[in-house]
């Protein structure tokens, strides 16, 4: 473990010199305190608190924006390494792959963690004091911050599959951008095609949850916008997840699989990769 | 004493080739090996895999009592390893990167700061610890890359080029460097640079077609094996064969001869005694010294008849 947190430190420190971590802070604050200040004008109407129309638009953005800054953060951390030679010094310590592969997973997803708890944590203390100490849906933004966190993890761990496949970073940069496209905006596209294109309804309920399901981004976005009554009552999808049978445990679980089968996939290619 | 390093039969083949064939290594206390070939030889491959990055398609390799496969955690504990171009952060501070680096090398927390301090002093970089690795020159990062190598004070240095891109001055500090860890530490340097061979290393072991050419200690290499006679009323060639030591003979020009012999230097009195006893005439006696560049040249300009090809599924 000691090990993890000694290559997990390092990447954090290229983090906060790099100013990845600062831009990142300053990114996702000044959007939770735009949308806030911004979203909030319809609460009165339909009687949702402030909180439950920001986690409506944050978890909105967030899908874009989350996967982007975790992709930009991981795609080159192998093949960066491979690319420099420091892959090859660093095998010559006595460090196993797989310690470095979980090393640089700790440390990536603990940029993130500061990242969203500094930036939407902020902005959540800020909104608290310009709204007069009203906390109410702070469950459904802890969680939306949460799987933030998660979802973030899964394209940490997709960019490590694409870095450790590719030979170089240029490749791994078009290949990361290529994913955040399919994973971000075209699989729902497809998705959505499919259903206007299905006169005969093969495409049942059933079976478009579980399409729904097979996104980490969609299963995101149903984890934030369809548990929590306040924000599914404003987001006018109450009662989609229950009735489709979506638990909060098996959306957390979908994108738990989306982050270990990513990473078991990079450990096993990378252990037998030749340097 | 036992070895710092057994690396015995040592295959390695990337699908059609078969890069290295047969190779064993053995390192000492004291020794500074050098290992030397051509381009492509298979040196990089050898070094690699007694320093664990990549694994042999056969053989064995015990660091320092550990066998590398079984116990590589304890194994690579004993290595610094040093390659051509030093692969750093150019993010990190010189001290940053070795407190790195000794962590990753499990150095205990409270033997990190003078471990640091040693290897930054032994280094030259004493001044420049909170510099950043980007802003140095190409010979600073060279030795930081080699203050990374000896940072955990192992019993094994393993230095790839170290001096490739220096100035004469750089070179002559981290000839002098090596030299100093020679003497407690077991070195293997791996370079092109002849003369550097010749001033700072003991034993030389020489890489061909990914075969072990030559493995002797450099005094032995040294050792005379050919000489010059001239005689002023020869014998028949046949006669000369009946010198002590020789085993070839071959007639430069008219009563000028060549001799070779593998232990040659030490029948050198003997031979005088011998020609002086059949009143030929002795005009001459001339041991000739064999340079590393003529043993290297002579070694690898031929082409090695290859041994049975092992393929990655035979070897495990």
């Amino acid at each position: 473990m000691k090990m993890l947190w000694v290559l997990a430190l390092k990447e954090i420190r290229d983090g906060l010199r790099n100013r990845w971590i600062a831009a990142a802070i300053i990114l996702l604050g000044a959007l939770a305190l735009a949308l806030s200040l911004l979203g909030s004008a319809p609460t009165g109407s339909v009687k949702a608190s402030d909180l439950d129309i920001t986690v409506i638009s944050l978890s909105s953005l967030s899908v874009y924006l989350i996967p982007l800054i975790a992709l930009m953060l991981s795609f080159d951390s192998l093949v960066g390494e491979f690319e420099r030679g420091t892959m090859m010094l660093l095998l010559t310590y006595p460090v196993a792959r797989w310690q470095v592969i979980m090393g640089k997973f700790l440390g990536h997803v603990s940029i993130l963690f500061i990242a969203i708890a500094a930036g939407y944590g902020g902005a959540i203390i800020i909104m608290t004091v310009f709204s007069g100490g009203s906390l109410d849906g702070w469950q459904a933004y802890v969680a939306m911050m949460m799987s933030s966190i998660v979802l973030g993890a899964v394209f940490i761990a997709l960019g490590y599959l694409v870095s450790v496949l590719v030979k170089e970073r240029a490749t791994a940069a078009g290949t990361a951008i290529g994913l955040w496209l399919v994973f971000v905006v075209i699989y729902d596209l497809l998705l959505f095609g499919a259903l206007l294109l299905d006169k005969d309804q093969l495409i049942n309920q059933q079976l478009f949850s579980v399409l729904m399901l097979i996104s980490p981004t969609d299963s995101y976005r149903i984890f934030n916008l369809s548990l929590f009554e306040g924000v599914s009552n404003a987001a006018g999808i109450a009662g989609i997840a229950s009735e489709a049978g979506m638990s909060a445990a098996l959306l957390l679980g979908v994108m738990s699989l989306w982050i270990v089968a990513p990473l078991l996939m990079t450990l096993v290619i990378f252990q037998r990769r030749e340097l | 004493m036992s070895a710092l390093i057994q690396a015995r039969n040592l295959h390695k083949c990337y699908r059609d080739t078969h890069a290295v064939n047969n190779v064993s290594i053995e390192l000492h206390k004291g020794d500074i090996l050098a290992l030397l070939g051509p381009n492509g030889a298979g040196k990089s491959s050898c070094l690699q895999m007694l320093c664990g990055v990549i694994a042999p398609s056969a053989g064995e390799i015990i660091i320092n009592g550990e066998d590398l496969f079984e116990r590589p955690g304890q194994a690579k504990q004993a290595i610094g390893y040093l390659p051509d171009t030093p692969p750093l952060y150019p993010d990190l501070t010189i001290e940053e990167y070795l407190t790195y680096a000794a962590r990753l090398r499990r150095v205990k927390k409270n033997q990190l700061r003078p471990l640091r301090e040693q290897a930054i002093q032994r280094c030259g970089l004493t001044g420049y610890s909170k510099r950043l690795i980007g802003n140095l020159s190409k010979g600073y990062q060279q030795r930081v890359g080699i203050a990374q190598a000896i940072i955990h004070q192992p019993e094994i240095i393993v230095l790839d080029e170290p001096t490739v891109g220096l100035d004469p001055v750089q070179i002559i500090e981290i000839r002098n460097l090596i030299l100093e860890l020679g003497q407690q530490h077991g070195i293997i340097l791996s370079t092109h640079i002849l003369p550097e061979v010749q001033a700072v290393c003991n034993r030389v072991q020489m890489i061909h077609q990914g075969q072990s050419v030559i493995n002797k200690k450099m005094s032995e290499l040294k050792k005379t094996e050919q000489a010059n006679l001239r005689l002023q009323s020869p014998p028949h060639l046949e006669s000369l064969n009946t010198l002590p030591g020789v085993q070839q003979i071959k007639e430069i020009s008219p009563n000028y001869y060549q001799l070779t012999g593998k232990e040659l230097s030490s029948s050198l009195a003997e031979i005088s005694q011998h020609c002086v006893n059949n009143h030929w005439g002795l005009l001459e006696l001339s041991p000739k010294e064999n340079t590393l560049e003529q043993i290297f040249i002579e070694l690898t300009s031929g082409e090695i008849p290859h041994a049975p090809q092992i393929s990655d599924r035979d070897a495990a």
